[in-house]
């Protein structure tokens, strides 16, 4: 059932692209309505088009047909350089290969994107989320100096350090073991239930995808089941 | 942490890089900065040159008359001479002041084989020579065996007043009389002897190559040039006229070191942007992120853009710093390719071409950065994620 006050709503999203002569289709006519403090996995197969559903989303990438509301507004058609204010304001993203700046530290990886919005003068802000995230005795230390479950808390933490609303995970756990895949979704669950904030996330791991609010199970570009 | 920060981050990430990016621009800030003060030198080198020959109007030979001004000035060998005859006619012109003949050829010292130029001169030729100072300078009578020596000859063969000059550039032993103060131009590696006695040693009885002269005050130097010029097998040029014309000689050497440094600094550049194309490449996925964790291409461009300025302002420094120390093995350089080059030195570092070859660099780093910002600016945030599945 569609609500159209839904954080986000998606109705019939479609994204095709070209690969040679042959045209992929990557979502076809996908419907989607997603309420705030949803904590939702999508789970497929590889190339079942769930890491482009988050991408068309996210605004990384953009949908060829179909509409999408973002909070009311419609945003399908919005060019890239106002989708880096929609970003900047709405979505937190956390990748599967962490992305952390190897020269910078895990302060100031976590600064990033309060340089970028011109807000790096709130230092308490990223004290308390390295505190909350657990990492604050490592703050100093670089990329190459932490575990892997580590520079995903790190990544996870420059991803909310904004306060966005909505945060983005495409298979975070993907390069963990499963115990600090455990740790990752356990901090999920706390940023959603302690913040309200909304998450969406990619995995392939059944066990976690339980841990969620709901499934959306991806198959060839549709929405299979939920 | 800020734009700076971030900026040195990423050049401290790859130091080689950086730092053989910084030397590029050394190198061709080293070849600008030459240039520059090159070009200024030379024409100060020349004037302070022509200065010290401390003449109006050189009467020569019929020839090339800046061919025999050059060689008066740095010694040669001079074909035609002038007879005394026509040295008086000059010396009798009632708008002149001064003439002195002047007698000349390069001698080789028998065991160094290092070149002077043996000049034959009357004792007044001192007049002549602002930078002299010297008063006192004059020989005992017409056909002395004596001589004033240039500084350097002075401090190379340990030689002060007094002493006899050994005979080992010309069969004859001369007493020194003087040793001139340095100038810092040809005068100082030179030998000045009395006219009669080098006309003796070198068997050019009578003769001259020829005679420098200076007015009378208030004497117009067009006018008397024209009458002087009415002597017959007499050529009269003013110091002026072949200062230009010697200036307008190395234009064309000139112009070929600068095609060549504007070599240099295309491929330079072409190299810069390659470096900076690679550091962006490596970098890619990351600017991606940055552009999802909500960068502008403006602020991304902003850190680049910084990068870049560092190493074109750092290589800028030291490309004059370095410049500057080596001033001497380049200007050893020039004059292999500029042949006849004044003495003295022929770069002259001022404000103005520091603050040119300034302009330059950062002339050079916007050049430079066109091509990568518009990489900079095309980068996707998708690009974060791509490949990262494959």
């Amino acid at each position: 059932m569609k609500n159209p006050n839904s954080l986000i709503l998606l109705t019939k999203i479609s994204k095709n692209y070209h690969r040679g002569n042959e045209t992929v289709h990557a979502l076809q006519e996908v419907d989607l309505s997603i309420e705030r403090g949803d904590f939702i996995a999508f789970m497929g197969a590889s190339g079942s088009g769930k890491s482009t559903l988050l991408n068309v989303i996210g605004g990384l990438d953009q949908c060829s047909s179909g509409s999408y509301l973002l909070n009311g507004v419609e945003v399908s058609k919005v060019p890239e350089k106002k989708w880096i204010y929609l970003r900047r304001q709405w979505f937190g993203y956390v990748f599967q290969s962490f992305h952390l700046i190897p020269t910078l530290t895990v302060k100031e990886n976590i600064e990033l994107p309060l340089l970028f919005a011109g807000k790096q003068k709130l230092q308490d802000k990223i004290h308390n989320t390295l505190v909350e995230i657990g990492l604050d005795h490592r703050m100093n230390h670089l990329p190459s100096q932490l575990s892997g479950g580590e520079m995903q808390r790190t990544a996870i933490a420059r991803a909310v350090v904004h306060n966005p609303p909505i945060l983005i995970a495409d298979e975070p756990t993907g390069n963990l073991d499963s115990e600090n895949a455990t740790m990752i979704f356990r901090l999920f669950q706390t940023l959603n239930q302690k913040h309200n904030i909304t998450i969406l996330c990619a995995t392939h791991d059944p066990a976690l995808a339980k841990q969620c609010s709901r499934i959306v199970l991806m198959k060839d570009g549709t929405m299979w089941e939920e | 942490m800020n734009y700076l920060g971030l900026a040195a981050a990423n050049l401290k990430r790859r130091k080689w890089r950086t730092l053989f990016s910084v030397i590029g621009i050394t190198a061709i800030v080293m070849a600008f900065f030459s240039l520059v003060t090159f070009a200024q030198g030379y024409q100060n080198a020349l004037r302070k040159e022509f200065t010290s020959l401390g003449i109006q109007i050189l009467a020569v030979p019929k020839g090339c008359p800046y061919e025999m001004t050059i060689y008066v000035l740095h010694g040669g060998h001079i074909e035609k001479s002038l007879t005394m005859e026509q040295f008086y006619k000059v010396r009798e012109h009632p708008s002149v002041s001064l003439a002195s003949p002047i007698l000349l050829q390069k001698v080789v010292h028998k065991d160094t084989h290092m070149e002077t130029v043996l000049y034959g001169v009357y004792p007044d030729f001192a007049k002549l020579k602002p930078l002299w100072n010297m008063e006192q300078l004059s020989f005992h009578h017409e056909k002395a065996n004596e001589c004033w020596i240039g500084s350097n000859i002075a401090k190379t063969l340990s030689l002060k007043v007094g002493d006899p000059l050994p005979p080992y550039y010309f069969e004859q032993e001369c007493t020194i009389v003087g040793v001139l103060p340095k100038t810092r131009t040809a005068d100082d590696q030179f030998i000045f002897a009395p006219l009669q006695t080098v006309q003796h040693i070198l068997g050019y009885p009578q003769q001259m190559k020829a005679i420098g002269i200076q007015l009378k005050e208030g004497e117009k130097v067009g006018a008397v040039m024209e009458e002087l010029s009415q002597i017959p097998d007499v050529q009269i040029v003013s110091y002026r006229q072949a200062e230009y014309t010697l200036n307008d000689l190395v234009q064309s050497t000139r112009n070929l070191i600068q095609i060549a440094i504007w070599f240099i600094v295309l491929m330079g550049m072409i190299g810069i942007v390659n470096t900076l194309l690679m550091t962006i490449e490596d970098r890619r996925k990351e600017m991606g992120m940055m552009k999802a964790l909500g960068a502008t291409s403006l602020q991304l461009s902003y850190v680049v853009g910084m990068e870049v300025f560092f190493i074109i302002l750092s290589g800028c420094g030291l490309g004059m710093i370095m410049s500057w120390i080596f001033n001497k093995g380049i200007e050893n350089l020039l004059r292999l390719l500029v042949s006849n080059a004044p003495s003295g030195s022929l770069s002259y570092y001022s404000f103005s071409t520091i603050v040119s070859t300034f302009l330059f660099c950062i002339f050079l780093g916007f050049l430079a950065s066109i091509i990568p910002l518009r990489t900079v600016r095309k980068i996707s945030p998708l690009e974060a994620i791509q490949d990262e599945k494959s």
